[in-house]
């Protein structure tokens, strides 16, 4: 397991220099336009991206037909997959609120100020959901679908959470739910349970294909 | 001891239909599984490892069904590597470490700088030669029991080709070790392959002790009515090129007693597959 993790490592960071650029860049375009607590989120998902190369990198390289002859379970596999994208959500933090708090310097030098530790808290919260809501999905969809055939599936696993969320925030607001402050915080504190429920459909529907998966 | 023992191996595929195989690996040997490139080989190893899912049969490694234990045992060796062109032999070395038990880091790093790789290159940088050399050492440096070889020589020069059955023939001194090879480049197999297993269109036609192959069987090149006179039960295949029958026949010493007007000579693998493939059965 520690070395499937490792060999993903290896074969992003082989990419950390692109990585490291277009974080970046985003930090120069979001910063200044959406503000510090924004780039978190978005820096993060971008970082946890990432995790969704590796499989590109395993197709090219046939590593899965390889793999499976090793002493392990096809299941670990996809445990390796989803430790690597947490592991690349927890780089996409760090690296979010250093080159965050590098542009908020730069260009917004108040900024950092005017946030208190709570609303970073939660946007770290937000940012750490999100990514790891969208990359298991993108795990199951790469696996059921092979790196080449899911780049078009993968967009609508961004899209569609996205909408349901919407859709739904919308019916709620229809029934009169009123979005206040306090229910947003609730809500927030909420997202962990929600994306440890996520995750373990998502693990449970991966290893089923993975399963069945012939190379 | 069978080191592999596989019974009614089925596999449907597409276009292509692996059918009813059977074969075995006798620890302590090397078994050439030859045939054409699409004959089936690395179909049937991967179907062996569980890569792909058989529709029906049986395999046993050491008299057992594969298992995650059992995997420590055997390597799979395909015909190209399988890790990214960016990492280097250092960093496999770190990756395998942690995923088998008895990886064997000295014996690892002996065998890369037996074979004089670089530590810090990436792999993508390295030749055909090279590639195919770690791929071997990877699958060595767990000391496994079972070698399972696709295509281990395809792509190399002469010299990389010897260099790598020498050191199959320095595994194989153990005779708890065993090896199946498979490969179109039949020469290899005359060396040192101890049993053929002939396969084609995902049927094996073939399999037999090489040194019993090379005696059993023989090569007749003779006319249109010489050819006629050959009993038909001993006729392995035949092609006419040029007016001129060649002729394998499976009892060249019955035949040379029988028979002693016709001429017939020592067979090669490649010849008998070749005939097979392209001519009449």
């Amino acid at each position: 397991m520690r070395g499937l993790v490792m060999k993903d490592f290896y074969n992003v960071v082989n990419n950390g220099l692109g990585l490291f650029v277009m974080m970046l860049i985003l930090s120069v375009a979001i910063v200044p336009t959406q503000g510090f607590l924004g780039y978190l989120v978005a820096g993060t998902v971008v970082c946890s991206m990432m995790s969704t190369t590796s499989f590109a990198i395993d197709n090219n390289s046939k590593w899965e037909q390889f793999a499976i002859t090793f002493p392990i379970d096809r299941k670990d596999i996809v445990k390796g997959k989803f430790i690597t994208l947490f592991l690349f959500t927890m780089i996409g933090i760090l690296l979010s609120i250093i080159l965050g708090s590098l542009a908020a310097l730069i260009f917004q030098s108040d900024i950092l100020q005017t946030i208190g530790v709570k609303e970073i808290g939660q946007m770290i919260i937000v940012g750490i959901s999100v990514a790891l809501i969208f990359g298991t999905n993108s795990i199951a969809l790469l696996l059921k679908f092979g790196a080449e055939k899911a780049r078009m599936f993968l967009i609508l696993g961004y899209v569609i959470p996205g909408a349901i969320l919407i859709y739904v925030v919308d019916k709620l607001q229809e029934l009169g739910v009123i979005f206040t402050g306090e229910k947003l915080n609730q809500f927030i504190y909420l997202l962990p349970i929600l994306v440890i429920i996520w995750l373990s459909i998502g693990y449970t529907l991966a290893v089923a294909i993975m399963k069945k998966k012939q190379y | 001891m069978k080191a592999i023992e596989i019974k009614n191996l089925s596999k449907k595929l597409d276009a292509f239909h692996i059918d009813r195989i059977n074969f075995t690996v006798p620890k302590g040997n090397i078994v050439g599984l030859i045939g054409e490139n699409g004959a089936g080989k690395t179909t049937t190893i991967k179907l062996m490892m569980d890569v792909i899912e058989r529709d029906s049969g049986e395999v046993r490694f050491f008299g057992k069904p594969l298992n995650k234990d059992l995997k420590e045992e055997i390597s799979v060796v395909y015909d190209e590597i399988n890790f990214y062109e960016k990492v280097d032999v250092v960093k496999i070395n770190t990756i395998l470490k942690h995923i088998f038990k008895a990886w064997d880091t000295t014996r690892y790093f002996g065998l890369i700088n037996r074979f004089k790789l670089p530590k810090n290159k990436a792999i993508g940088n390295f030749s055909k030669g090279m590639k195919m050399k770690l791929n071997i050492i990877i699958g060595l440096a767990h000391s496994p029991k079972l070698l399972i070889l696709d295509e281990p020589t395809s792509g190399l020069d002469p010299s990389a080709r010897m260099e790598m059955l020498d050191l199959f023939l320095e595994f194989i001194q153990n005779e708890e070790h065993s090896i199946l090879l498979s490969s179109h480049i039949t020469n290899d197999l005359e060396r040192i392959a101890d049993y053929i297993v002939m396969m084609h269109h995902g049927k094996i036609i073939l399999q037999l002790n090489k040194d019993e192959l090379l005696y059993r069987y023989g090569i007749i090149r003779c006319s249109e009515k010489q050819f006629q006179r050959i009993p038909k039960n001993v006729i392995f295949a035949y092609q006419i090129s040029n007016s001129i029958y060649e002729v394998v026949i499976n009892n060249a010493p019955g035949m040379k007693e029988a028979y002693p007007e016709l001429t017939i000579d020592r067979i090669t693998i490649d010849d008998m597959m070749s005939i097979y493939i392209r001519g009449e059965k």
